[in-house]
């Protein structure tokens, strides 16, 4: 299997000491390459960090177990192992669901807080951003998955836009439509 | 694919209304520290399940044996059904192919052959007179109706299951094989595999049914099942390998093991 625009494994293999990973070759780069978007990704939609890690193991152990089929015609890997990670947090979310455990509390964010130089500031942003996630949770799915691909996973525009299989236009409407949701519920919650 | 035309990225938060940047900024200013050793811990994961799956794969065929091996077999059963020579071939290879794979199964070889009726072939002793004829009651140019066939069922084979040949063995390994992080921590749970139980009794081919979320327990309970040892199924008295489903338990309160063998198994 060759992976789009990527170095021939037999080269990289005599430069790389990290190259004898006991993976296949292939699934050992995309893993370094996109482990971090991927948990990013994840841990953007899921509540607390021991969650997400086990949801980016599963998430990875899926991707191996299905290496065979990947096919590098229809999607780039990170592209790929983003798709399995879309079904993976919503079965995730959905099991949660049923225990209605969705909400983020405070003692779980501080891996997202990074970068802010006092204390009293930290706890202020940790506050913000434990709004600002809770409040994301009360959006429709389509809403909550294009901000976790920008403000998660980092993506781009255009790199949204091949994930889910639509233009780079319908990627800034959708953007714009589901920041102006979150804004509304964002504010109802500061009233309430 | 994206367009060719579409705005580019950076420009994105421009095209927003006020208030909407200030949120885009703020969202875009979160920043999602992962843990620093989950990532080789679970590169290390992976390897080791990638490690099991290929032995579990053992000596795999290269894809190109498969594929051949695959398109000679179609063509056979192809050339079967559509020759009636050549599906006679066939049948007689599986036969003899089968009876040696299962000798006891077919039973000894005069048992399969068919008794046909013995029929007695008199010479007349004189020559009958050529003015007689002999009319039979049937008539010639009806179709004659066609044999019943006599179908026997098929002998009853005694066949016996696998079995633990300790179990309590069994759950010293499950409870040797339970993470001490995962026990000290209360975290149990429980693990289907699936596997191939070996005509000696051993444990090949695991795979995982329903896992756990925690990896570490699938691992424990892969590791537990390669040294269950087993009293192989039996068909006629002849050992045979067998599927077999089997729960393992982790039982967080007490740190014990355990398991549940699934009643569903297939032999061959």
């Amino acid at each position: 299997m060759k992976i789009r625009g990527e170095v021939e494994e037999s080269s990289r293999s005599k430069t790389d000491p990290r190259a004898d990973s006991g993976l296949p070759p292939d699934f050992s780069e995309w893993f370094r390459d996109h482990q971090p978007t991927v948990y990013r990704y994840v841990r953007f939609r899921i509540a607390n960090r021991e969650a997400a890690e086990d949801v980016t193991s599963q998430v990875f152990m899926k991707a191996l177990k299905a290496l065979d089929r990947y096919d590098p015609n229809r999607a780039a890997p990170r592209t790929w192992l983003l798709r399995i990670a879309r079904n993976a947090v919503t079965d995730h979310l959905r099991s949660l669901k049923r225990r209605s455990s969705l909400h983020v509390s405070l003692d779980r964010v501080p891996d997202l807080v990074a970068d802010v130089p006092s204390q009293e500031e930290r706890v202020l942003r940790e506050e913000r951003i434990e709004a600002l996630l809770n409040a994301s949770r009360e959006l429709k799915p389509a809403d909550q998955e294009i901000l976790s691909l920008r403000y998660g996973a980092g993506l781009g525009n255009r790199e949204i836009a091949e994930a889910l299989k639509i233009s780079g236009n319908a990627v800034a409407v959708r953007l714009h439509r589901a920041l102006a949701r979150l804004k509304v519920v964002v504010e109802k919650q500061r009233r309430d | 694919m994206t367009k060719p035309n579409e705005p580019p990225d950076k420009d994105f938060r421009a095209t927003l209304p006020a208030d909407l940047q200030a949120l885009d900024r703020e969202l875009s200013g979160i920043r999602i520290e992962e843990r620093p050793s989950f990532g080789p811990e679970l590169e290390g994961e992976l390897a080791e399940a990638w490690r099991a799956h290929q032995a579990s794969r053992g000596e795999a065929r290269p894809r190109w044996r498969r594929t051949l091996l695959a398109a000679a077999v179609a063509g056979l059963m192809i050339a079967g059904v559509a020759v009636p020579g050549a599906r006679a071939a066939v049948l007689g290879l599986v036969r003899t192919v089968a009876e040696e794979a299962f000798p006891n199964f077919f039973g000894p070889e005069e048992q399969a052959e068919v008794q046909l009726p013995e029929i007695e072939v008199t010479e007349p002793a004189s020559p009958e007179p050529e003015t007689e004829v002999v009319v039979s009651a049937a008539d010639p140019f009806e179709e004659p109706e066609p044999p019943v066939h006599q179908f026997s069922t098929l002998p009853e084979v005694p066949t016996t299951l696998p079995e633990l040949l300790s179990r309590r063995e069994a759950e010293q390994i499950i409870a040797a094989e339970y993470p001490a992080e995962l026990k000290e921590a209360g975290v149990g749970g429980s693990v289907e595999l699936q596997f191939w139980v070996t005509s000696m009794g051993m444990v090949e081919n695991i795979s995982f049914q329903n896992g756990s979320s925690h990896l570490q327990l699938n691992f424990a309970a892969a590791r537990a099942a390669q040294k269950f040892q087993f009293k192989p199924a039996t068909v006629n008295g002849v050992p045979v390998g067998t599927l077999v489903k089997v729960t393992v338990h982790f039982h967080a309160m007490t740190g014990q093991g355990g398991f549940a063998p699934d009643t569903s198994t297939s032999g061959g």
